[in-house]
């Protein structure tokens, strides 16, 4: 059709459906004229409108088939907590039955969040009272899917029902006993409501009141709309909860008398007794309303007081005043004026034995009722705090096994974090919960950007959540847990802000941190988990004492060897108890990874030994999920393998440990593209890959590499701008390109890649708090570049003078670049001098091992520069 | 209104804190669309609201390289990007579909006869990318009102129309996508 006749086919469409349904055939005929095709074109239109509105999905697509237990669904009747409500019933048909079904969109299929659902659905059960919409059946489906069905109830919502028409006093009161017995009887069954309001409460034709998701509110509810805080995950209704609940801290049965007092006054007056916005409820936190005289008007003042202490002992209570309003019985409300009391009390009886006894046992037995409350709703809080507890950290740590799973866990640790934190908005000051949430913290930030793990390369807000962990265990007790959980977060956040940050960035923090769980794991020497976080700790810290992955910040290299050591062995004390214990088999890896990094360049034998062990190890974990999640690792390592083989001279082999290692990587990242660490290891790959592939003189092999490595590290910038790892490396790359364009005659894009280097690698070692490798880059560079225009022997020779300053001359890289610079600024006597400073601190060359690269570079160049002298 | 086409000039500028800023202004759109969709994943987690959003997130961010001129442009793009994942995740549904009963989980209200596990979901696809070559407004529109939740007003002003023209182009288009989709065609009595 073309847009010339669509337009007038539109018009005489939307024409004809202004007309009467029996007039607009005619009408389009007449429009139409014999234009046949326009003419079957609007009317079918016209009629498709039709269709379209009246369509019904077939039958045996309809959600019918689908069985919850005994019952099928019928249709859905309401969205609510963590899924869709639905009507079911029985499907077998043995009697007539209806049930709300509560399906719960929980997306784990896991064993033991079955056991806890069962639980939840153990206490549900428990709950049976007429006033209480009971729990018929639960469980799992074949599907996997979690399910409440609960006895439906045909009624309206408790402020609709009022307003159906007007209802005497006592009508209304007799709605209010009914929900305080409910509630009452829940509290004595281990349940504390939360989320009390009218729309909770439903109303049968028969005025019989029913309570509804008594119980599921805490467990499983997590958003319902409405006028409802999400603010701190604690979700509550705001004209019902209490100040207790607003000021985010734990909710009592106390909090379940003030939403009871809330509800009295609307069943009273029809309006509502607080307001519906946090601002102004916050803002008038403390004054109750004053709208109803008399008895009535005090026995909801005392429920509704800000200070829970000042309120009805217990729901029980409350309701047995409403019930002495009922029977012209003295209130307790009132009881403040004793004078208010004889007057009543002379009213209604002419004899007054043992009364204020009466009174002072009923005192007492509703104190010792509200304790054996509390212990009861603690158990249950318990149960909750398991359950946070296994989401947290079980599940995430089985997540981090799954490849490609980064924006997974993601998904699942947000979600069991929102749980944890309303569970710390109600936890209060109950310390091993603060723990646990501040762990949790921990492990959110690890998956969005520990820049040491495979993480979502969102490094900002993993600072903010170690942060927020930090925080919250700020104010808990001394104790080892405490000192651990805090220390973990430490080195993490630390090593977060340090990674392509400023030099010697969060050493001191990190330092600390491994000491404090090193003294901890000797503490509790069977703590094996402890022991491992220790490992981790001292690996942390050797990691950022060479950051970067450079050995050229030769200050640190000493206490790096050091704290590998450590972590070193403590992983191998662990695997000498446990023979196949996966994590310190794993730990043990990355220390002779570690090590074998450290080594590097300097004595190759060495550190292709260490990264074949570490090769060694991964291959010995037992098969199944840490296999899996140590895949990359292992790519890691056989990266290294190859570089310390290229350094050794072995170039095919190094070429083709490189390649596979590439290979790996990108496979990897290719199923988890979130996964920003995958993206940094894969361009190191790339890097090594042209180094080895130039050290062989293949220099379009060589260029292509880096180029792909240039690539990687642009798109990593893409995503963290501000990192000086990738923005060193993006520079270095280029001019090492623009050095193999040189040899390949391609002078023009070699002048193009290395000036563009060229410039990153200035600005990056001007900075005033530069660190060495950044110094040392543009001292090497700026000399070592091939185009022999972009040379700058002056420039080189001030930045070499700051490594050898920063350095304290005991690094031998600061006199060779030294040495370069003067020879290319003309001062070839002062080269010579600093070459021979440099030779003079390589290590020596041992019996039966090849000389290292360097050392015959070094050498040969001397060599050569005393000859041209 | 120009908030989102400032955002978007600074992005492009190379400013990477503008998208952080930008997708809290579309957020709750891709939530509540997400969440409405979610009912139709049986206790599979690729599908959670929250998963689909950041997925939404992340094609966002991998697009750097596209330049949005406007909000409109903006706009428009995230609905294709819906329409995009949640045609991925039809087909991998139907793919791995078990015993073939599976309940419909419609669209859109309006159009319960497209169901976004159902291979009608796909032949809608088709059925656009139809329309649009002789309608692509009508097209534009679709997207904004069903794929990302926007109602009449907001289509209204996002791409410059009246909202009369919005909701005739919608119901327009439901028709023709109707009887492209479902509708019995032929019966028509040719005089």
């Amino acid at each position: 059709m073309s847009p010339e006749r669509w337009k007038e086919a539109e018009g005489y469409i939307c024409a004809a459906w202004e007309l009467p349904e029996g007039s607009r055939a005619a009408f389009v005929r007449e429009k139409c004229g014999h234009d046949a095709e326009l003419l079957v074109e609007v009317l079918t239109l016209v009629d498709a409108r039709r269709e379209a509105d009246e369509w019904r999905a077939p039958m045996e697509e309809a959600r019918g088939e689908r069985r919850f237990g005994a019952y099928r669904l019928e249709k859905m009747i309401g969205r609510g907590g963590m899924g869709a409500v639905y009507l079911g019933a029985r499907a077998d048909g043995e009697f007539e039955q209806k049930v709300a079904i509560k399906v719960v969109g929980l997306p784990f299929e896991i064993g033991p969040l079955r056991q806890r659902f069962k639980q939840e659905r153990q206490i549900l059960a428990d709950l049976n009272h007429p006033n209480i919409s009971h729990l018929v059946d639960g469980g799992v489906t074949e599907d996997g899917e979690l399910y409440l069905a609960m006895e439906y109830i045909d009624g309206v919502p408790l402020d609709e029902y009022i307003r159906l028409r007007k209802w005497s006093e006592a009508e209304r009161l007799g709605l209010f006993r009914q929900i305080a017995s409910a509630v009452a009887y829940a509290h004595q069954h281990l349940v504390v409501h939360r989320d009390l309001k009218p729309s909770n409460i439903l109303v049968t034709a028969d005025g019989v009141v029913k309570l509804l998701d008594f119980g599921t509110a805490k467990l499983l509810s997590e958003q319902e709309g409405g006028q409802q805080t999400a603010t701190g995950d604690a979700f509550l209704t705001v004209a019902y909860a209490s100040p207790e609940q607003l000021r985010g801290k734990a909710a009592t049965t106390l909090s379940d008398v003030f939403a009871l007092g809330a509800i009295l006054h609307e069943l009273l007056t029809g309006e509502r007794a607080f307001a519906e916005g946090l601002g102004e409820r916050l803002d008038a936190m403390g004054a109750g309303p004053r709208t109803i005289a008399g008895d009535l008007g005090l026995i909801v003042g005392k429920a509704v007081e800000a200070e829970p202490e000042r309120r009805y002992g217990s729901v029980r209570e409350m309701l047995e005043d409403v019930e002495a309003y009922c029977a012209g019985h003295p209130v307790k409300a009132r009881a403040a004026t004793w004078g208010y009391r004889a007057a009543k009390f002379a009213r209604r009886h002419k004899w007054a034995v043992g009364a204020s006894a009466l009174v002072v046992l009923a005192v007492v037995a509703g104190a010792a009722m509200t304790l054996w409350q509390a212990r009861k709703a603690q158990q249950r809080f318990e149960e909750l705090r398991g359950f946070a507890r296994f989401v947290v950290s079980d599940l995430h740590t089985g997540l981090q096994q799954l490849p490609g799973s980064t924006a997974l866990q993601r998904t699942s640790v947000e979600r069991s974090l929102a749980y944890l934190n309303r569970l710390a908005a109600e936890s209060g000051a109950d310390d091993g919960l603060r723990l646990e949430v501040a762990d949790g913290y921990r492990r959110l930030g690890d998956v969005l950007g520990n820049p040491y793990a495979p993480n979502l390369g969102d490094r900002k807000q993993a600072e903010n959540l170690y942060r927020k962990g930090l925080a919250m265990a700020g104010g808990v007790r001394q104790s080892a847990e405490a000192r651990r959980v805090v220390a973990e977060l430490e080195i993490q956040l630390a090593g977060a802000g340090g990674f392509g940050g400023e030099k010697g960035n969060g050493l001191e923090e990190i330092r600390k941190g491994a000491e404090e769980l090193d003294r901890l794991s000797k503490a509790a020497p069977r703590d094996v988990a402890l022991r491992l976080s220790a490992a981790r700790g001292w690996e942390a810290l050797g990691t950022r004492l060479v950051a970067g992955g450079g050995n050229i910040e030769g200050v640190g290299t000493k206490e790096a060897e050091a704290a590998y050591r450590k972590s070193f062995g403590l992983a191998e004390g662990v695997l000498a108890e446990r023979r196949d214990d996966a994590a310190a088999m794993l730990q043990l890896a990355r220390c002779e990874f570690n090590l074998g990094l450290l080594y590097g360049s300097e004595q190759p034998v060495l550190a292709l030994e260490h990264q074949r062990r570490s090769l060694a190890l991964l291959d010995r974990l037992p098969e199944g999920s840490a296999r899996l999640g140590a895949r990359q690792m292992r790519a890691r390592v056989l990266s290294n393998v190859g570089w310390a083989e290229g350094q050794a001279g072995m170039h095919a082999e190094a070429v083709g440990h490189l390649l596979e290692a590439a290979q790996v990587l990108e496979a990897l990242s290719a199923g988890d593209p979130g996964n920003t660490n995958l993206v940094y290891t894969l361009t190191g790959a790339y890097r090594a890959l042209g180094i080895v592939e130039d050290y062989r003189k293949r220099h379009a092999e060589s260029v292509q590499h880096f180029r792909a490595a240039v690539g990687l590290h642009e798109k990593l910038l893409g995503i963290d701008g501000a990192n000086k790892v990738y923005r060193y490396l993006r520079a270095e790359l280029l001019v090492r390109a623009g050095n193999g364009l040189v040899a390949m005659g391609r002078e023009s894009e070699a002048r193009a890649a290395a000036g563009d280097g060229l410039v990153g690698l200035r600005a990056l070692a001007s900075d005033e708090k530069a660190s060495m490798t950044h110094v040392f880059g543009a001292c090497r560079w700026l000399t070592d570049t091939e185009v022999v225009s972009l040379r700058d022997g002056a420039g080189a020779a001030v930045f070499c003078r700051k490594v050898v300053e920063l350095t304290g001359g005991r690094d031998l890289d600061g006199f060779a670049g030294l040495a370069k610079a003067l020879w290319v600024s003309g001062d070839k006597d002062g080269a010579v001098r600093e070459l021979e400073k440099a030779i003079a601190l390589l290590p020596p060359v041992r019996v039966g091992e090849p000389a290292s690269r360097q050392r015959s570079e070094l050498e040969t160049q001397l060599k050569k520069w005393k000859a041209g002298r | 209104m120009g908030e989102i086409t400032e955002l978007l000039k600074e992005w492009r500028a190379g400013n990477a804190e503008a998208l952080e800023r930008l997708m809290p202004l579309i957020y709750p759109r891709l939530r509540a669309i997400a969440g409405s969709l979610e009912r139709m994943e049986e206790a599979s987690p690729t599908v959670q609201a929250t998963a689909l959003v950041n997925e939404v997130y992340l094609r966002l961010v991998q697009q750097r390289s596209l330049s949005w001129e406007d909000r409109e442009h903006f706009y428009s793009f995230a609905a294709q990007v819906m329409r995009l994942i949640l045609a991925d995740h039809a087909r991998a549904r139907l793919s791995s579909k078990r015993g073939g009963t599976m309940k419909r989980v419609p669209l859109h209200e309006n159009v319960p006869w497209v169901s976004v596990n159902h291979e009608e979901f796909l032949d809608l696809g088709r059925a656009l990318d139809e329309l649009a070559a002789f309608d692509a407004r009508k097209v534009k529109v679709v997207e904004l009102r069903y794929f990302l939740g926007c109602t009449a007003e907001e289509t209204a002003e996002i791409l410059g129309l009246s909202k009369a023209t919005v909701d005739r182009d919608l119901e327009l288009a439901r028709a023709w996508l109707f009887r492209r989709l479902k509708g019995t065609g032929g019966s028509v009595p040719i005089g």
